[in-house]
C-alpha cells in the first residue's frame, strides 16, 4: 500500500533527509585511499548521533551497520569491514537516517584517487540518470516514464541496469510500496500523486547487468566482476512541485 | 539502501535462507506455492521429494539457474556456488 504523506509529514521528512545529506557531503573528504570502510562507517554513524537521528539500516533485517559501503563490483549492500580502498577504486556510500518517526534516504559514488575515464563516466551518467527519471516525477505522471527515462539514458551509453534491486516508496518505513525499478515501459504503472515521497535509486553497472548476491546474504555483486555505480535521492511531491531532501 | 525486488524467486532460483535453522543455507526454488511460500530443495539435507517449504521474505535472491529438479544435479550447482564464494 502507498502510503500518501500530509504537508506536516513532508515538512517532518526533510530533517532526516538534511542529515542524510550532510553526512554524504562530510564523508567525502574521507574517502581516499588507505582508509578502511568501517571507519568510514563510525564517522557516517557519528554525523548521523550527532543529530540527535538513529541510522536506519543498523539492524534493518540484520544489516550490521550504519552505511552500505560497496566497493567497485559490488553494487549495493557492501558490508564495512576492514578492507582498505585503493587508488583507482570506485566506492559506493548509502546512508540512512531515521529521526522522529520518518526515515531518510540517499547514496553516492565516488572516486578514491585518480580514477580510469570509464569509471568516471560511469558515475557521471549514474548521476544524470537520476535526473532524467527526475524529469517524470510529477503529479500526475506515470511510475513507468520515470523508469523508463533512467533505462533508456543509461543503456544509450551500453552500461547495465540492475533488474533485481529497486527504488522505493519511503516514510515512516524505511522501505514502502512502490518499487520503482529502474527499467521499464512508459506510460503504465502507478501514477504519482501529491504526497507520494520516493528513494529513486539507479544501480548502473559498466559491463553486464546481472548480479549475485554473497553468503553473507547482503553483499550484491555483478556476476562479471565489472564496476558498478549507485546515485539515490529521497524526493517528495508537493503543490509546488518535486523536491529533493537529501541534496 | 536499494530494495531487493521479491518477487524475482521463481523456479530455479538459487536463494540463500536469512531466517531459521538453517540460516545461511542454499537452496534451488523448486516451486512456487503462493505469494508468501515457496517450496526449496537442497539436495541434500532437503532431496527434491520432501522440500522445504520457506517464506520469500526469508529467502533472498543469489542467482538463476538452469538446473535439472534431481537430487545430484541440484547438490552439484550448490556446491559449486559454496566452492566459489570461498575463492571470493
Amino acid at each position: 500500500m502507498i502510503t500518501i504523506k500530509t504537508d506536516d509529514e513532508l515538512e517532518q521528512m526533510k530533517i532526516p533527509g538534511a542529515i542524510v545529506g550532510k553526512a554524504l557531503r562530510e564523508i567525502e573528504q574521507y574517502v581516499k585511499p588507505g582508509v578502511s570502510t568501517l571507519e568510514l562507517n563510525s564517522i557516517i554513524e557519528e554525523i548521523i548521533v550527532s543529530e540527535g537521528a538513529k541510522p536506519s539500516f543498523k539492524n534493518y533485517n540484520g544489516f550490521p551497520a550504519a552505511a552500505c559501503i560497496s566497493i567497485d563490483d559490488v553494487v549495493v549492500h557492501g558490508i564495512p569491514s576492514l578492507t582498505v580502498l585503493k587508488e583507482g577504486e570506485i566506492v559506493s556510500i548509502d546512508v540512512g537516517a531515521y529521526k522522529d518517526g520518518f526515515h531518510g534516504d540517499a547514496a553516492r559514488t565516488f572516486a578514491v584517487g585518480e580514477i580510469s575515464p570509464a569509471k568516471r563516466k560511469l558515475i557521471e551518467v549514474t548521476q544524470q540518470s537520476f535526473f532524467e527519471g527526475l524529469k517524470f516525477v510529477k503529479i500526475g505522471g506515470k511510475l513507468g516514464d520515470v523508469s523508463h527515462a533512467i533505462q533508456t539514458y543509461v543503456e544509450k551509453y551500453g552500461y547495465g541496469v540492475v533488474r533485481e534491486m529497486v527504488g522505493h516508496g519511503i516514510g515512516r518505513k524505511l522501505h514502502e510500496d512502490p518499487n520503482i525499478p529502474n527499467y521499464g515501459t512508459a506510460g503504465i504503472g502507478f501514477t504519482l500523486k501529491k504526497g507520494f515521497a520516493l528513494a529513486i535509486e539507479p544501480m548502473i553497472t559498466l559491463g553486464d547487468y546481472r548480479i549475485k548476491i554473497d553468503r553473507d546474504g547482503w553483499t550484491c555483486r555483478t556476476r562479471d566482476g565489472s564496476p558498478a555505480a549507485h546515485y539515490e535521492n529521497t524526493v517528495i511531491i508537493t503543490d509546488k512541485g518535486v523536491e529533493i531532501l537529501t541534496l | 539502501m536499494g530494495k531487493l525486488c521479491d518477487v524475482t524467486l521463481t523456479e530455479g532460483d538459487m536463494a540463500i535462507s536469512l531466517m531459521g535453522h538453517d540460516k545461511g543455507r542454499l537452496y534451488i526454488v523448486i516451486a512456487e506455492l503462493n505469494k508468501d511460500f515457496v517450496l526449496v530443495a537442497d539436495g541434500n539435507y532437503r532431496p527434491v521429494d520432501a522440500p522445504k517449504q520457506k517464506r520469500r521474505k526469508h529467502l533472498r535472491f543469489v542467482k538463476k539457474t538452469q538446473v535439472q529438479f534431481d537430487d545430484v544435479s541440484i547438490k552439484k550447482q550448490i556446491l559449486l556456488e559454496e566452492q566459489n564464494a570461498k575463492r571470493r
